[in-house]
């Protein structure tokens, strides 16, 4: 896959790669810590700002892209509980172009303690109350983390 | 009264920490009179300390100065009868999200850094995409919010069983 555009400083700018196609499927890591319950009725549930971008300036929702995963030969359910297992979910390309979010790659180098992650992508957009629900809609578990509602 | 306790994330010293308004030392809180302020303290504690790489990609723990305000926020939007704490969810980038949920209804307040907070809420009245607001000093707001999300307390649920 061809590189991301970059700024001077390295960090990938915002973009839609036009390799991920819209029948491609992203993968988002879910963790432990991103789980809410309602207090009435017990029900856990991803929360929601798991289905937004990091804070700041041109940050991303970070994703793996699933057919680099497979290509390279390994299992995408398996490559994304290692090293520390969380839960994930797989979401089409295409409902999360539909929000007019950019669906980009961002290959990660080796940055200790982190390991590399040459699979890793990113969403770009404005997450708004809509495109949280429909990025959420359009997600299911592939690795699901047990008694947690993905929708609400 | 409670005593005194500190709230401080392991390791962090002066040189590391965003300034802001607060002095560069130890900060330690007065414990509110409010029910439950233990599981919110022990909650910023936990968060404070999340390893890198907590959300299985470069996640990194709560920020110092984003704890501290989310705790301002909810000593002074939570009393004694207020029925139900928020939980407390980690961003990546150090931010967190207090949330409110009950019988599906939700108050969520996003703090993405001390004074720079997105408010939003669903119910019945506003409809699911909700109403969202930016707030910086003043939570008057979200005091209302929560006075109409709390309107029915656990003693009226018991009361109408």
């Amino acid at each position: 896959m061809k590189p991301p555009p970059r700024d001077p400083n390295g960090k990938t700018q915002p973009h839609d790669h036009d390799e991920i196609l819209n029948d491609d499927f992203v993968i988002r890591r879910i963790s432990e810590q991103q789980i809410a319950t309602d207090s009435a009725t017990g029900q856990r549930k991803v929360s929601s700002l798991a289905f937004k971008a990091s804070s700041g300036e041109n940050e991303s929702m970070s994703v793996d892209i699933e057919k680099l995963i497979v290509a390279a030969g390994l299992k995408p359910e398996e490559y994304v509980t290692t090293p520390r297992w969380v839960g994930s979910i797989r979401i089409q390309v295409a409902p999360i172009r539909t929000t007019n979010c950019s669906v980009g790659f961002d290959p990660l180098p080796e940055n200790s303690p982190h390991p590399e992650n040459p699979y890793h992508g990113g969403v770009w957009g404005n997450f708004n109350k809509a495109t949280q629900r429909a990025i959420r809609q359009a997600s299911n578990w592939l690795v699901e983390i047990e008694g947690v509602n993905l929708q609400e | 009264m409670a005593s005194p306790s500190a709230f401080s994330p392991n390791g962090t010293t002066a040189t590391n920490v965003a300034k802001l308004t607060q002095p560069a030392r130890r900060v330690n809180l007065s414990d509110p009179p409010i029910i439950g302020w233990e599981a919110i303290k022990s909650r910023l504690e936990e968060l404070s300390k999340l390893e890198a790489g907590w959300d299985g990609y470069r996640g990194v723990p709560m920020r110092f100065e984003i704890g501290y305000f989310a705790a301002e926020i909810i000593k002074n939007l939570c009393d004694l009868s207020t029925p139900y704490m928020p939980q407390i969810i980690p961003g990546s980038n150090g931010d967190v999200q207090i949330e409110w949920h009950h019988s599906g209804k939700s108050i969520e307040l996003h703090v993405k850094a001390p004074y720079d907070v997105t408010a939003w809420r669903n119910n019945d009245a506003v409809g699911e995409d909700g109403e969202e607001i930016n707030l910086t000093t003043d939570f008057t707001a979200i005091s209302k919010w929560l006075n109409e999300f709390t309107g029915a307390t656990p003693a009226n649920e018991a009361a109408a069983a």
